[in-house]
């Protein structure tokens, strides 16, 4: 096993190993749980309207997001909370290997209770409507995002630990105001990636006007902007293991 | 502080220059300049004096505000090809705890780039005493057994240099004893261990060289010894056990030597500035008197005695 693979194993269990990974998993199937609801009341197509607004929504603009700000956060905010991280750093380990083996990490876990979530929904959209298409483009849209909004908060939970609130109010102000209300920045909204993506591999852009925010539907696009994303973070990530401390 | 002050060593593996940290206003380490060489050194000082501080310095977690260091004649803060030879027990109680013991060593020996992982992960295991216990998760165990599983994660790579930091917190008399013996080992293979603790008794049992810090700065240097007589101006205190002990302080009185005489429960104590002239005198003037001597023991050699000089000025 490689370094990078042994630092990638034990930070997922390390993440989604915790108590909060049950609260996270809770939060993962809320929308599955809603989706059930509705498809059990309402007729195929409305189901399938609301699939692609309201719970497309809430599964890319609410419950993933959120489990990735938290496992994001604590991929690096842990080592240094439980101070673990002179074992992970005291090692003849370049800092942005660490950096991506931690960032490769957060996204997989993030993607396992996200995505769990986001398969979950689409499974019971299938079952419910009979179309299973949208499974696979959610689960696409989930890992997108998640790898986005891990890319982001892993650095801010190297430097404080109050990286889940900060990224809980991004979230909330940047995310869900800002970028809703000016359509000029709606491009950089992480989760509204995960809708081009998911757009662009269903190619159901007639009820997702509103999601999408006049961002251009296209998975290829949507990936490359996450990686962008990933690469500056292990980037800044490697450059903070360097010139800061790496206890207080 | 030149070359041939005791703060420095002849071939050293650690060197310290002129070294500051500051967090905000505090200062915590100010101005140090010292060298570590083969064997085990003390870091010896009260709590909040900057051991641990200028311990993680050494160690490479965190990096001077003014000064600079080396380690093996790398700066650990830019070449991280140095860790390949360096080891660090923290002093938090800092695990993994979902790991087991057997799995937390391997860990830090995948990392550190060892050829046989499973191999020098049960080799430092038993070095440390801890197969028993190396399959359970380490989440279970005990502070000592914590400390152990640390020291066996800090020596899996087989390092020429090792900072422990109170690396016997947690652990029973036995464990002590054996990690102690473990320690001197490491020392007698030509090792670098830095050993930081305010625990003065295992100071003395580890190290042959003392650097002690009082409020962020290098306040002695040497083995407790050589740090008591740099103390010149308070007087050594003497313990004398003789048949007849008033009649020798009567004797002793007035003696250049001497500065002080007291008898306490039939026993002779004297303060003296210079333990060589005393040992002179005491045989002569006994064998005058016809009094019999069955102790002379110097009190305030001790690190103990030093370390309250250090940090009380008394």
């Amino acid at each position: 096993m490689t370094r990078f693979l042994a630092i990638v194993r034990v930070t997922v269990y390390q993440l989604i190993g915790r108590r909060r990974s049950i609260g996270l998993l809770l939060l993962a199937a809320v929308p599955g749980l809603i989706l059930l609801l509705v498809g059990l009341n309402e007729a195929d197509r409305e189901t399938a309207e609301f699939f692609r607004t309201g719970l497309l929504w809430l599964v890319l603009g609410v419950t993933t997001p959120i489990i990735a700000i938290v496992l994001g956060s604590a991929s690096m905010g842990d080592e240094r909370a439980y101070k673990t991280i002179s074992y992970l750093a005291l090692r003849p380990i370049r800092r942005e290997t660490i950096a991506a083996a931690k960032l490769t990490a957060a996204w997989l876990a993030s993607f396992l209770v996200a995505g769990g979530g986001a398969v979950l929904a689409g499974v019971v959209f299938g079952v419910t409507t009979g179309s299973w298409e949208e499974t696979l483009a959610i689960a696409a849209a989930a890992a997108i995002t998640a790898l986005g909004f891990t890319a982001v908060m892993q650095a801010a939970g190297y430097i404080t630990d109050r990286a889940v609130i900060i990224g809980l109010a991004y979230l909330l102000i940047w995310e869900g105001i800002v970028t809703s209300a000016a359509s000029q920045v709606a491009t950089t909204s992480i989760w509204r990636m995960g809708v081009s993506a998911y757009a662009g591999i269903t190619g159901e852009i007639a009820d997702m006007e509103d999601l999408l925010s006049g961002v251009l539907p296209g998975a290829w696009g949507a990936m490359l902007k996450v990686l962008g994303l990933a690469a500056a973070s292990v980037l800044a990530l490697g450059y903070l293991m360097r010139d800061r401390d790496l206890v207080n | 502080m030149t070359s041939t002050s005791p703060a420095f060593v002849p071939n050293p593996t650690i060197e310290i220059n002129e070294v500051s940290k500051w967090f905000g206003q505090k200062v915590a380490v100010s101005n140090v300049s010292c060298s570590f060489g083969p064997g085990i050194t003390g870091l010896l000082g009260p709590n909040g004096a900057g051991k641990t501080t200028l311990l993680r310095m050494m160690a490479g977690l965190s990096q001077p505000s003014r000064g600079n260091l080396t380690v093996l004649d790398t700066n650990p803060r830019r070449d991280v090809s140095v860790f390949q030879r360096i080891g660090l027990v923290p002093e938090d109680d800092a695990v993994y705890g979902f790991l087991t013991g057997r799995g937390f060593v391997e860990y830090g020996a995948r990392l550190a780039g060892v050829k046989d992982p499973a191999a020098a992960a049960a080799h430092a295991i038993t070095a440390v005493g801890m197969d028993e216990a190396a399959g359970r998760a380490i989440g279970g165990y005990s502070k000592g057994m914590r400390q152990r599983i640390k020291v066996a994660g800090a020596l899996v790579n087989d390092p020429e240099v090792l900072f422990l930091d109170e690396p016997l917190n947690g652990a029973d008399p036995v464990q002590r004893v054996r990690l102690i013996e473990l320690f001197h080992q490491l020392a007698r293979e030509g090792r670098t261990v830095v050993v930081s603790s305010h625990v003065l008794e295992e100071v003395e049992k580890m190290a042959n060289r003392v650097i002690a810090m009082v409020d962020g700065r290098l306040a002695a240097a040497g083995d407790s010894a050589a740090i008591r007589a740099a103390f010149t101006d308070i007087p050594y205190r003497v313990r004398i056990d003789a048949d007849e002990p008033r009649k020798l302080g009567s004797a002793l009185l007035g003696r250049d030597v001497i500065r002080s005489v007291e008898v306490i429960d039939e026993t002779l104590h004297v303060q003296t500035d210079d333990l060589g002239d005393l040992g002179r005198l005491l045989p002569s003037l006994a064998q005058s008197l016809d009094i019999r001597l069955t102790m002379v023991q110097p009190e305030d050699l001790s690190l103990e005695s030093v370390f309250r000089y250090l940090v009380h000025g008394r």
